[in-house]
């Protein structure tokens, strides 16, 4: 009787004895994730943890010998190769000795710190211990005695600190990601606040982060290559494939792993719609000389170079996306491509990493096969769209861009990873406003980290002013029908927009065709032509994004919000807006009590531009919205 | 959460006002043109409801047509001017059927549009638009005229001056009950007879087919009995809830006598003949399992207990869902279905007259789970025969004391709170034109899209 219910078999608690670790356990009802290689499921065991055995609490004078300070709680561990430790949350991780892999990365021992964001809305990344390549050396004497002492030959020895970046508190703007990195019930933290050893099994819906076997390979290609590839044509790989076959992950796991070969890699970014280091929109250069351990909201930075589209998709300016990733192309061949050097001083070339956008079919695919005749890629990593796809969606044709590559590239063919938890749980908007709130409420420094301030929302910062007439020679509206609009309009199509900074690279006096107008009053003092294009990505580039919290029609003045710094900002000429809107939650107050009538002391019936649904009852009152999957009559 | 909806106008007198500049009746169609202007505005601000843009692109049709007609003979295009015509017209259409296609398979445009009022000659246009001849231009000129009407009646007016929602009558539901009869009465057949197995496939896929038509009808009636704006997951979640009030009709899930008691619980007997359909359900709708079960708890705790057979029934369904969802959705895990039990017996029955009922069904959810078993029995125990409570005093003080130290080792550093409340990475005044605002400036927070020191507060 009761036996007949199969009620879910929670794990037991933490058992002395290693369980046999299988990271498709959790999720054996989903499909295969994507070939997870047979060896690693079973000679990897799950961290047992043991107090003074293979977790250490830091006392305050082992901690002084790291330059510790003492009033936080510093743990050391020591992982045997092959045990493997899932975690979830942010912690400091530095390598003391021997050799981990975190999220695919090998760490050699470096005593870099690197931050790991693991939140739980992406798939949990595992801290897994290695054999050493060399010999075991003597162990550093800053190392504790009694770690030294209890570590086994070959064991990796690691540091965990607490993570003081505030990337946690993103979760209370975006309310579709709160508690996105911790509130792990039955979960050891160690005494490391922020930091959660999933242990005893992951929680509910977490899925393991694995790397496909095809990966895998293309992965370990690229640790040796041929010497011509570092002088003579420095090591380009493109990455492309349908939505969510997990092209961001492969990108960056092959930044990754080039960065412990090259001192320096650089990454252009050609999704749009969420691309990696800044909010969408751009198109942008980065070059980076530290691995990043996170999705992408946690490493939001300034770009090398980047351009404005304005929108979440290239569709409505394919021409102008094409020339914007040109440019930055030429900006990687004239001032990037041999920057690098070497411990010896001699050059070094830098890699170059391409992540293209998932728009595969029609327009997307030509756009595709241009990037790839730009960029003249030395390797090309192709996703296989997930078998799935097939049986779910009898509509859709077979993937039909026909890339074809050039025979000088190599090819890897990866397996898709399906879809994941991301992909089902958040839409791609969710993703992309979590991406813009992180941006906006970053410190946005091009130095090693980033951290988050969300204690001010975004309509109680103080905001820049921008007398129009004197600090901007054009405004742009890019997005489709921006040419419609008349300047005696353009304060309503502003108001409370996004828009690009944009720097003009040469003075170009004219830009924007501005000449010196008759002095009208009222609006004409904003340095705005109708239909002006955006301009050339050639002789400009795009240093932020800016939030228009108000604009003034009679003094022709705008108040901006951005995290970009002051003097920046002041060289920003040209404002270029687009289609891409800020998401709901960045124009509320979220530490405000959830019912309250008001808002920054504004009742509700009178903030503008927002308005609670039951308000009437007009037909049509929603956005448009299409849906693809409806069925017809006859199709099962 | 609820969160409240971008809308194009700063408040809702600036619609009022293009409003009246569009239904103006000014001879130089100096008033439609500023209202023109107005709308291309907004859309580049956001993206804009549906109706609104319907009226834009209609009403800028209209607007090239009086200018072609009072341009020369000769000069103007006119198959330029029924394109115009045409599309506005396919796009009102369809961007006003489209979000009502709700269920899984499409229903006739025609019939969406009857259920909003939409006069059908339009969607005749649409369709001889899209696929036959391009109308005539004095057909499209009335079409427009019409939808021109039609957009002013059943979107500016509602929109500008809302009903009352007590005017607002309760949506009108579809009968179900005959579905849910002739899918029994297929099943009881394929569930006996094997071999009737391939025949009465297809049926069952027409009968699950017709299930999503219903929810994407009673969806639609929705709307129009409590408005348009509602949230898409609100209406969702309403319609799926009607469909439980349906299945827990006696005769659907329940059957009628029932052999056995609470202290023998089991999987019910004819849940074999519901599977099918529950989990087609749920494939469509994820939400499906947790409403259904939040339904069969809310019924078994409010139920008198006169009937043991019945609660016996209920009590069956719960473990079906907590084995068939527990592992797949969060909401139905055996430990939240013991919550959500216990949570409603605590609301409902303050004396917990119930617990003692509905204990054999808690051990039952949680006899996998010795821990869960052990805390839970541990609880019931207590509800049972009340033991004195810890004084509340010390519990609060110390949740009180647990949550500051989650709130400060949330907060970041104060280093890093500086750094961005007043950026110091340079001067406040980098360039001419260009001043960082300060209080000392009467800068005030105050919602986006409003200066302070023009509005002023409150």
């Amino acid at each position: 009787m009761l036996s007949a219910v199969a009620l879910r078999q929670r794990k037991s608690a933490a058992s002395s004895v290693a369980h046999s670790f299988s990271p498709s356990r959790p999720t054996e009802d989903t499909e295969n994730s994507g070939g997870v290689p047979g060896d690693f499921e079973n000679t990897t065991n799950v961290f047992s943890p043991h107090l003074d055995v293979n977790v250490f609490r830091l006392r305050a004078f082992e901690a002084s010998k790291f330059f510790l300070s003492t009033d936080q709680s510093n743990v050391i561990l020591v992982i045997q190769p092959s045990e493997a430790l899932p975690m979830i949350g942010v912690v400091d991780i530095t390598l003391l000795a021997g050799s981990i892999s975190v999220l695919g990365v090998e760490l050699s021992s470096t005593r870099v710190s690197h931050t790991v964001f693991a939140p739980r809305s992406h798939p949990t990344p595992y801290i897994v211990g290695l054999m050493p390549k060399s010999s075991p050396t003597v162990l550093a004497h800053d190392i504790p005695q009694r770690v030294r002492d209890n570590a086994p030959s070959g064991a990796a020895i690691i540091l965990l600190q607490q993570s003081k970046t505030g990337v946690e508190s993103l979760g209370h703007i975006c309310r579709a990601f709160d508690g996105l990195f911790g509130d792990v019930k039955s979960a050891g933290s160690w005494g490391v606040p922020g930091f959660y050893a999933a242990v005893d099994g992951l929680p509910p819906g977490s899925r393991p982060f694995v790397l496909p076997e095809s990966w895998q390979v293309a992965l370990d290609s690229v640790q040796s290559l041929p010497s011509h590839l570092e002088i003579d044509i420095p090591f380009l790989g493109l990455v492309y494939g349908a939505k969510g076959a997990g092209k961001s992950t492969f990108s960056r796991t092959l930044l990754n792993k080039l960065l412990s070969t090259h001192p320096k890699v650089a990454f252009l970014e050609c999704d749009i719609g969420q691309s990696e280091f800044t909010p969408g929109g751009l198109v942008s250069l980065h070059v980076l000389d530290r691995p990043v351990f996170g999705p992408s909201f946690t490493h939001i930075r300034p770009p090398f170079r980047a351009h404005f589209i304005g929108s979440p998709t290239p569709r409505s300016s394919p021409s102008y996306y094409l020339s914007c990733i040109t440019a930055l192309v030429n900006t990687y061949r004239l001032e990037v491509q041999y920057s690098a050097f070497a411990e010896d001083g001699t050059v070094r070339s830098v890699p170059l990493v391409i992540n293209t956008q998932g728009w595969v079919k029609g327009l997307g695919a030509d756009l595709l096969s241009k990037i790839e005749e730009i960029a003249a890629p030395t390797h090309m990593y192709s996703f296989q769209p997930p078998e799935s796809q097939h049986d779910t969606d009898p509509i859709s044709q077979p993937i039909t861009f026909s890339i074809h590559p050039r025979s000088s590239s190599t090819i890897f063919t990866l397996s898709s990873i399906g879809p994941q938890l991301t992909s089902i749980k958040y839409s791609p908007s969710d993703l992309r406003g979590l991406s813009l709130m992180s941006y906006f409420h970053s410190t946005y420094t091009a130095l090693s980290s980033t951290s988050w301030s969300t204690s001010v929302p975004l309509n109680a910062r103080p905001p820049w002013e921008i007398d129009c007439s004197v600090a901007l020679d054009s405004i742009i509206l890019s997005g489709p029908g921006g040419e419609d609009v008349v300047s005696e309009e353009l304060a309503p199509a502003l108001n409370v927009g996004l828009v690009g900074l944009v720097q003009m690279i040469e003075s170009v006096p004219s830009v924007g065709q501005r000449e010196p107008q008759p002095l009208q009053p009222h609006s004409f003092s904003f340095p705005y032509t109708q239909g002006t294009p955006p301009p050339s990505p050639e002789i400009s580039e795009c240093v932020g994004i800016g939030l228009i919290r108000s604009v003034s029609e009679t003094s022709a003045t705008l108040h901006l919000v951005t995290p970009v710094s002051g003097d920046v900002l002041s060289r920003c000429r040209v404002l270029v807006k687009g289609e891409m809107e800020l998401p709901i939650w960045g124009m509320l107050d979220y530490w405000a009590d959830e019912d309250a009538k008001d808002l920054c002391g504004v009742e509700w019936g009178k903030v503008p531009y927002l308005q609670w649904g039951g308000g009437g009852s007009g037909v049509g009152s929603a956005k448009r919205r299409t849906r693809k999957n409806v069925m017809r009559r006859g199709q099962m | 959460m609820r969160l409240p909806r971008r809308v194009p106008w700063a408040s809702i007198a600036e619609l009022d006002e293009v409003c009246t500049w569009i239904y103006s009746d000014d001879a130089d169609d100096r008033l439609k043109r500023a209202a023109l202007n107005r709308l291309a505005a907004w859309r580049v601000s956001t993206a804009l409801p549906h109706a609104l843009e319907s009226t834009w692109l209609i009403l800028s049709a209209i607007l090239q047509d009086t200018e072609a007609s009072s341009a020369n003979p000769g000069v103007s295009s006119f198959v330029y001017l029924r394109q115009t015509y045409a599309l506005a017209i396919i796009r009102l259409v369809n961007g006003l059927v489209d979000p009502l296609q709700q269920g899984t398979y499409a229903r006739p445009i025609g019939a969406i549009a009857a259920q909003i009022g939409l006069p059908a000659w339009l969607v005749e246009i649409r369709h001889a638009a899209t696929h036959e001849d391009l109308p005539s231009l004095e057909t499209l000129r009335e079409a427009s005229s019409q939808a021109m009407v039609w957009l002013l009646h059943n979107y500016f007016l509602p929109t500008i001056s809302p009903l009352n929602p007590a005017d607002v009558s309760p949506p009108e539901i579809p009968p179900l009950s005959p579905l849910l009869k002739e899918y029994k009465a297929l099943l009881k057949i394929a569930t006996r007879d094997a071999s009737l197995k391939t025949r009465s496939k297809a049926d069952i896929l027409r009968l699950h087919r017709q299930l999503e038509r219903w929810l994407g009808e009673i969806k639609v009636a929705w709307g129009i009995g409590f408005g348009q704006h509602g949230y898409d997951d609100e209406k969702e979640r309403w319609a799926i809830d009607q469909l439980c009030f349906e299945l827990l009709n006696k005769g659907v899930l329940f059957l009628k006598r029932i052999e056995g008691d609470l202290s023998n619980l089991s999987i019910p007997p004819n849940a074999d003949l519901w599977e099918q359909m529950l989990l087609h359900v749920q494939s469509n709708h994820s939400t499906f399992g947790s409403q259904l079960l939040s339904h069969v708890v809310g019924r078994l705790i409010s139920s008198d207990g006169d009937d043991p057979s019945f609660d016996a029934c209920l009590s069956g369904w719960i473990l079906w869902i907590v084995q068939i969802w527990g592992e797949s959705q969060v909401e139905c895990t055996a430990e939240e279905t013991i919550a959500v039990i216990l949570a409603e017996v605590g609301r409902t029955d303050p004396d917990h007259l119930m617990v003692a009922r509905i204990r054999p069904l808690i051990q039952a959810l949680s006899a996998s789970d010795l821990e869960l078993q052990g805390k839970i029995e541990s609880l019931v125990q207590a509800l049972v025969a009340p033991v004195i409570q810890p004084s509340a005093e010390e519990l609060t003080l110390e949740m009180m004391e647990e949550r500051l130290a989650m709130l400060r080792s949330a907060t970041p550093s104060n280093a890093v709170m500086e750094d961005i409340r007043t950026p110091v990475h340079g001067a406040k005044n980098p360039a001419s034109g260009i001043r960082l605002l300060g209080e000392e400036d009467g800068w005030k927070p105050c919602p986006l899209g409003m200066d302070p020191r023009v509005f002023g507060r409150r």
